[in-house]
């Protein structure tokens, strides 16, 4: 009897070891993977967010281009961009990782969830190349034109990848690769405008005032605010407004564009692809820290084109652009150099308007560089 | 009591597999060499050599047209329409044909050459695929450069120049 | 007597058991380890390879250096020999800004064609910021066109040839 008591005793003490022992590595493993899953999770949105660090670097570099990113495997991901003070941020929201840029102007919605993001590029020019912009465009974003001029139908062909009609009249159709680098434009009537399944609407206002109120009955109105903004393009400035309930409001102060004429002007297009305008005026303030820079480099090579045609009285180049007169590359581009500290200066307090100076001082540069060109001479640029 | 031995004696056999999977594993980990990652993009590589030497610029020709005449626009068109029979150019003291043969090859020499690739760039009429110049940069010294044939390698793209006798095609592959 | 004996079986028993099962976890938490370090190097290798590739490509494409044609078209893979004479001071006036943009990095160009008379110089070190306890370094070379404005015949610059290279320091 005694024997069986301390048996029984026993195989229970054995029992409780067991599940003791058990719970314990149990716990530990749990522990384990726990763990594992959030250093694993924080590995992955780093690796991505230096992945697609690497693809902007590459895409932006690459001239005048557009490129397509499939990131639908991130679907469900919701990437975040801002800008202050000229650094911008760039990473996943509601995860601690992210990039930090100086340097490059990226343009962007302020929040991305895409299935595929479109890469634009286009060299900034004033008026020689400062530096390539990027424009990060989700799948799923709608731009709606409303209104018609030059640059409406110039930006639709753009974006839209639209070919030139053939020898018989007709449209060639797309390849799959260009398909895939379409942006959703389109000219359409505030009423017409059918969001579906987009995640950002941005309406392009050209040669108006205001965007026009959203009619009650319109399916423009059931989005919420934060997905429905437009811009506006007045003269040489653009204002941007976003919705509330069934009207646009002002956001923020119409920012002048600084630009010198010509096709696929960067700095207006950046207008539209930008957030709002502390991206736009961020990204303008990155270009002109580097225009600053870059001056320094074409201030030494206008000094090596005059000391070139230094003496050489019977060279055309030496009398018309170099030799001490009212064309003379040296002064226009000391006129134009003052224009840019002083613009670059005013754009770090956000005062654009001090820039107008630039843009005239600009355009004079670039005339004087393309009769340099035409006379061969040693152009600037 | 003989059968509970026996079972004891596979429960150590299984914790032995156990336990030299385990350290096989670890080996396999412990041994593995350092990934070598070839950060080297060949493929730009080839076509931005072959862009450079097609743009490049020959000072110290003499006779020809041009004062600085180009790689391609001039001395391969020369070489494509007179061979080695005659040249408009003579360049270093060679015609443009020899001339372009020697250039190429050494500035490859000096550059892929001594980066331990291979190389081999081609010259040859569309019209009847005839090699006017092949250079396969082989060199003796350094033990390095010969032809890509039968290898991975990476070009530069076709470039095509219309040239006074047919379209020329120009071509470099680059390999390891 | 008979029953301490097979006590102390029992007890030989669950420490062998025991230690073994630490053995086994020891070879786990070893074997995690030695995991971790692999890919967390392997992982360095990657990130380095990375700013090696995007180090030269932002080199390759500096308008501080590149050609220019027209309505200021860039010209791919050429560098303008004006420019490049004057980058050096830029870059290195402007440190904290093209740290940035290069991080520690060694950026040389070298004229292989036409010849340098002696004396001249055919190699500009354009950027040049070397990491005090570099452990790593990796070369990447590109072969590059250079035009020299200041040698011209019917208003044609002349194309020189020359080779970039961007070493990167870990």
């Amino acid at each position: 009897m005694e024997k069986t008591k301390q048996g029984q005793i026993q195989i229970t003490f054995h029992w409780i070891y067991i599940v003791i022992a058990g719970a314990i590595i149990l716990l530990f493993f749990v522990g384990l993977v726990v763990k594992q899953k959030a250093v694993s999770e924080e590995q992955l949105s780093f690796e991505v967010v230096q992945i697609m660090e690497s693809i902007f670097t590459a895409a932006e570099v690459s001239e005048s281009t557009k490129n397509s990113i499939d990131i639908s495997g991130l679907a469900d991901t919701e990437f975040f961009f801002n800008c202050e003070d000229g650094v911008s941020n760039f990473g996943i929201q509601e995860q601690g990782t992210r990039v930090q840029n100086s340097i490059n102007p990226m343009f962007s919605m302020k929040t991305i969830q895409a299935p595929r993001l479109v890469l634009w590029s286009l060299p900034y020019k004033l008026p020689y190349k400062v530096i390539d912009f990027l424009f990060v465009i989700p799948s799923n974003a709608k731009y709606v034109l409303i209104g018609e001029d030059d640059f409406s139908d110039e930006f639709e062909r753009a974006a839209s990848t639209k070919k030139e009609t053939d020898e018989n009249g007709e449209t060639p159709e797309l390849t799959p690769r260009e398909e895939l680098l379409k942006i959703d434009v389109e000219y359409k009537e505030i009423l017409q405008i059918d969001p579906g399944a987009s995640s950002h609407v941005r309406l392009i206002v050209v040669n108006d005032n205001q965007p026009p109120d959203i009619p009650s009955s319109s399916k423009l109105s059931t989005l919420p605010d934060d997905k429905v903004s437009a811009v506006v393009f007045s003269g040489n400035t653009v204002q941007y407004y976003r919705k509330s309930a069934n009207s646009f409001v002002q956001d923020g102060s119409p920012v002048p564009l600084i630009m010198v004429p010509g096709e696929r002007q960067a700095a207006k297009y950046a207008a539209i692809f930008a957030g709002d305008d502390d991206i736009y005026k961020c990204g303008m303030q990155k270009a002109f820290t580097r225009l600053t820079y870059l001056s320094e480099i074409y201030t030494s090579k206008t000094a090596d084109i005059i000391d070139f045609y230094d003496g050489q009285t019977d060279n055309i180049c030496y009398s018309t652009f170099t030799s001490i007169g009212t064309n003379n590359i040296q002064q226009e581009f000391n006129v134009y150099l003052s224009a840019v500290n002083t613009c670059n200066v005013a754009i770090t307090l956000s005062e654009f308007d001090s820039c107008t100076s630039l843009i005239v001082s600009a355009v004079n540069l670039m005339t004087l560089n393309k009769d340099m060109r035409d006379t061969n001479c040693i152009a600037l640029y | 009591m003989r059968r509970r031995a026996q079972m004891e004696m596979a429960g150590l056999v299984v914790i032995v597999i156990l336990i030299t999977l385990g350290i096989l594993f670890m080996a396999q980990f412990a041994l593995k060499d350092e990934p070598d990652k070839n950060i080297f993009t060949r493929k730009e590589l080839a076509a931005s050599t072959m862009a450079a030497v097609m743009k490049m610029t020959v000072t110290g020709c003499t006779e020809g047209t041009a004062q600085f005449p180009q790689i391609e626009g001039d001395l391969l068109d020369d070489c494509a329409v007179f061979g080695d029979v005659h040249s408009n150019y003579i360049c270093e003291g060679k015609p443009s044909c020899e001339f372009l043969q020697f250039k190429i090859e050494e500035l490859l020499d000096q550059t892929l050459g001594v980066w331990g690739k291979k190389y081999h760039f081609v010259s040859e009429m569309v019209s009847n695929n005839e090699e006017f110049l092949y250079i396969d940069g082989y060199n003796a010294v350094t033990g390095t450069g010969g032809h890509c044939q039968d290898r991975v390698r990476d070009t530069s793209g076709d470039f095509y120049l219309p040239s006074g006798n047919g379209l020329v095609r120009s071509v470099l592959y680059v390999c390891e | 007597m008979k029953r301490t004996k097979r006590g102390q079986v029992h007890m030989s028993e669950t420490i062998a058991v025991l230690f073994i099962f630490f053995i086994l976890v020891l070879f786990g938490s070893i074997f995690y380890y030695k995991y971790s370090e692999v890919s967390f190097n392997q992982q360095q290798d990657e990130l380095f390879a990375r700013r090696a590739i995007d180090t030269t490509t932002k080199t390759l494409f500096l308008p501080e250096l590149l050609c220019s044609k027209g309505d200021a078209e860039a010209e791919q893979f050429c560098f303008d020999m004006m420019k490049l004479k004057s980058a050096e001071s830029v870059f290195a006036d402007n440190k904290n800004y093209y740290f940035n943009m290069f991080s520690y990095a060694k950026i040389t160009v070298k004229q292989y064609y036409p010849e340098v008379p002696d004396g001249g110089t055919d190699t500009w070190t354009i950027y040049d910021n070397q990491k005090p306890d570099t452990t790593k370094t990796k070369p990447t070379y590109f072969i590059v066109t250079l035009k020299d404005e200041s040698q011209q015949s019917n208003g044609e610059p002349t194309y020189g040839f020359g080779v970039v290279t961007v070493e990167v320091y870990s």
